[in-house]
């Protein structure tokens, strides 16, 4: 793949072919020597031949070889000409990341660090096709579908605080349950409020760096903090609705007369029928997705309550922020000095709005929205804000996590004969887990250095560090 | 037989058999393993099921193949132990399978979300027939 370097941080993959735009890609030198070894580049360049997308197809620091899209893309497309691709959003629709602080001081209760990892690990359901603590009706669930977190707080699993500081208020417009096949409905009713399995995690950290103490006082965080980060998805249920529109959309391409490098980018056109039902359903398992992290913060706000002998007022288990890393959205940007409404698809990436956003919640519009990338599980996760030059560059866009750089495969032959677990221990992290290769295949060692990658992002100015924080118990499927 | 191929994120395989049925067959018996662990042992009790699945071609027929037999397992509980490919075209697949209960088969070991198109192929190999597939784990 032809690579065009245009600073540290940015490599231009010229348009050639029938690409329509060229990529752009977000990485170190070294990094980028990583990135080479698989097929991520080629998908950046294929995303670029999809019809009606806007100045480049995208890759954050992240990448890594996915299907169809690469894992770390972002493309955005216009409203009018452009398409939408479930292969674009992913199958784990609206899968994300929530982060609530907390009043104490971490260091003041590690001694009970176990009886915490303990009981979240009885309490919070975890585990492949877990079912969770409630089987919705099917009225019930069409709720679900069509409010999100809504639903849950108007049921007292939350808070309106908690609505504010979630990405669109925790709830996707336009949501049709209808639009939903009866395996995509059954898969939903049982599994609302559980955290899934692969790298889906609980994760209690401790703020141990301040790098913008003005924003990080404006998202609550201080040093030494007792934080507490959820990471899971919209469960079988959004799998399967990508499933469906996916196979859908594949016997219609035809229609399209466009050539696609590869099946799994199937799409249609954004104004299409068949365009709109899918985000219609998009919509739902979204809201699904956000329901679901809703459900678990309330869970684990109990649980914390009742491991530390503490009200709700003295824990202070307050929500910072909610985003979603796989989604497509409708918004405005300026593109050539043109204002645009465009599909924004994210692909494990992260919205990153700048400063003065209309969509961000009043206490954070000052400073920017809360971007939240979590690391691999004995590393660092980092708190960073949105700013202005994402908004020029990446349709204010960010990373989402380290990005895996191992394969599964790789990674339990890598971990034979260790015990991951002891060794996190020895660091002063404790785990629990229910998959029996969970541990090998979440190995540290499996993802790349969240911090570099981390460090590409604060360094090309589309989003800048304001915390970073350490783990000290982790629960995961 | 099958093997995994190296894929950093998800979960690439390659299937290969005698003769084209035999390659679905083996498909299916495949994604059993990968899911649960391993084929379950024990017969079936109730009466085996009839499958009919179309495609757009031998590909798409494989994916819209797995994706009924992850459905099986994921959505109905329910795990395919003996699989017959009993008509085959290049677009259209009609098989009977035994199920028996997830619970009796151990459960799931690794989720398996979807069976996906990317890089999808059915193909001749040599005397054999041969489908690269990747599945998002």
């Amino acid at each position: 793949m032809n690579l065009e370097q245009l600073d540290d941080y940015r490599w231009r993959i010229p348009q050639s072919g029938k690409m329509r735009v060229p990529g752009l890609v977000f990485a170190g030198k070294r990094m980028l020597e990583q990135i080479r070894r698989d097929q991520a580049l080629a998908q950046v360049a294929n995303v670029a031949h999809l019809p009606g997308i806007v100045r480049a197809s995208l890759a954050m620091p992240d990448i890594h070889w996915g299907y169809g899209f690469p894992i770390g893309g972002v493309a955005a497309f216009d409203w009018d000409r452009g398409v939408v691709s479930p292969g674009g959003v992913g199958y784990d629709i609206n899968c994300g990341v929530r982060l609530a602080r907390t009043n104490l001081e971490a260091d003041t209760i590690r001694g009970r660090l176990r009886d915490l990892v303990d009981a979240l690990y009885q309490d919070i359901p975890c585990g492949v096709g877990k079912g969770g603590p409630l089987k919705l009706s099917v009225k019930e669930e069409k709720k679900v579908l069509r409010s999100g977190s809504r639903w849950a707080v108007e049921k007292g699993y939350g808070t309106a605080e908690d609505l504010e500081h979630t990405e669109d208020g925790g709830c996707l417009a336009g949501a049709d349950p209808g639009l939903l096949s009866p395996r995509a409905l059954e898969r939903g009713r049982s599994q609302l409020g559980t955290l899934g399995s692969g790298n889906h995690f609980l994760e209690v950290g401790r703020v141990d760096r301040i790098y913008d103490p003005e924003a990080a006082a404006a998202f609550g965080l201080f040093e030494g903090q007792l934080t507490l980060m959820l990471h899971c998805g919209s469960r079988g249920l959004g799998y399967q609705v990508c499933d469906d529109f996916l196979a859908s959309m594949t016997r219609n391409v035809k229609s399209l007369e466009v050539e696609l490098p590869d099946r799994q980018l199937a799409c249609a056109y954004i104004r299409s029928e068949p365009g709109q039902r899918y985000l219609r359903a998009m919509a739902c398992a979204a809201n699904y997705a956000w329901a679901n992290r809703q459900l678990l913060l309330h869970r684990c706000r109990e649980t914390f309550q009742r491991v530390l002998a503490m009200g709700p007022r003295d824990l202070g288990m307050d929500l910072v922020y909610d985003v979603c890393h796989n989604i497509a959205k409708k918004e405005q940007h300026v593109v050539g000095g043109k204002k645009m409404t465009l599909c924004v698809h994210r692909k494990g990436a992260t919205r990153a709005f700048g400063p003065g956003h209309a969509a961000l919640p009043d206490d954070y519009r000052p400073v920017g929205q809360p971007i939240l990338i979590p690391g691999d599980m004995g590393t660092a996760s980092y708190v960073l804000k949105g700013t202005a030059r994402a908004m020029e560059e990446t349709f204010g866009s960010s990373c989402h996590g380290a990005g895996r750089v191992l394969s599964r495969k790789a990674a339990k032959k890598k971990s034979k004969g260790r015990c991951i677990a002891r060794e996190l221990e020895d660091k002063g992290i404790l785990v629990r887990w229910t998959g029996r290769f969970t541990m090998a295949e979440e190995m540290p060692e499996a993802y790349k250095d969240v911090s570099r990658v981390v460090e590409v992002i604060h360094g090309a100015g589309i989003a800048l560090k304001v915390a970073r924080l350490r783990p000290l118990v982790v629960v995961k499927g | 037989m099958y093997r995994l191929l190296d894929h950093t994120a998800d979960l690439a395989v390659e299937i290969t058999a005698s003769d084209k049925a035999g390659l679905y067959a083996e498909a299916a018996r495949a994604l059993v393993e990968l899911a649960c662990g391993r084929m379950p042992a024990g017969a079936a009790r109730d009466k085996p099921v009839c499958l009919r699945i179309e495609g757009l071609d031998e590909a798409d027929l494989m994916v819209n193949w797995l994706r009924e037999i992850l459905a099986l397992i994921n959505v109905e509980g329910r795990v395919p132990v003996q699989v017959t490919v009993s008509s085959l075209s290049a677009t259209a697949l009609e098989a009977e399978a035994q199920l028996v209960p997830l619970d009796q088969a151990g459960g799931i070991v690794s989720e398996i979300k979807a069976v996906t198109y990317h890089q999808a192929v059915v193909e001749r190999a040599g005397k054999n027939w041969r489908a690269r597939l990747v599945l998002d784990t």
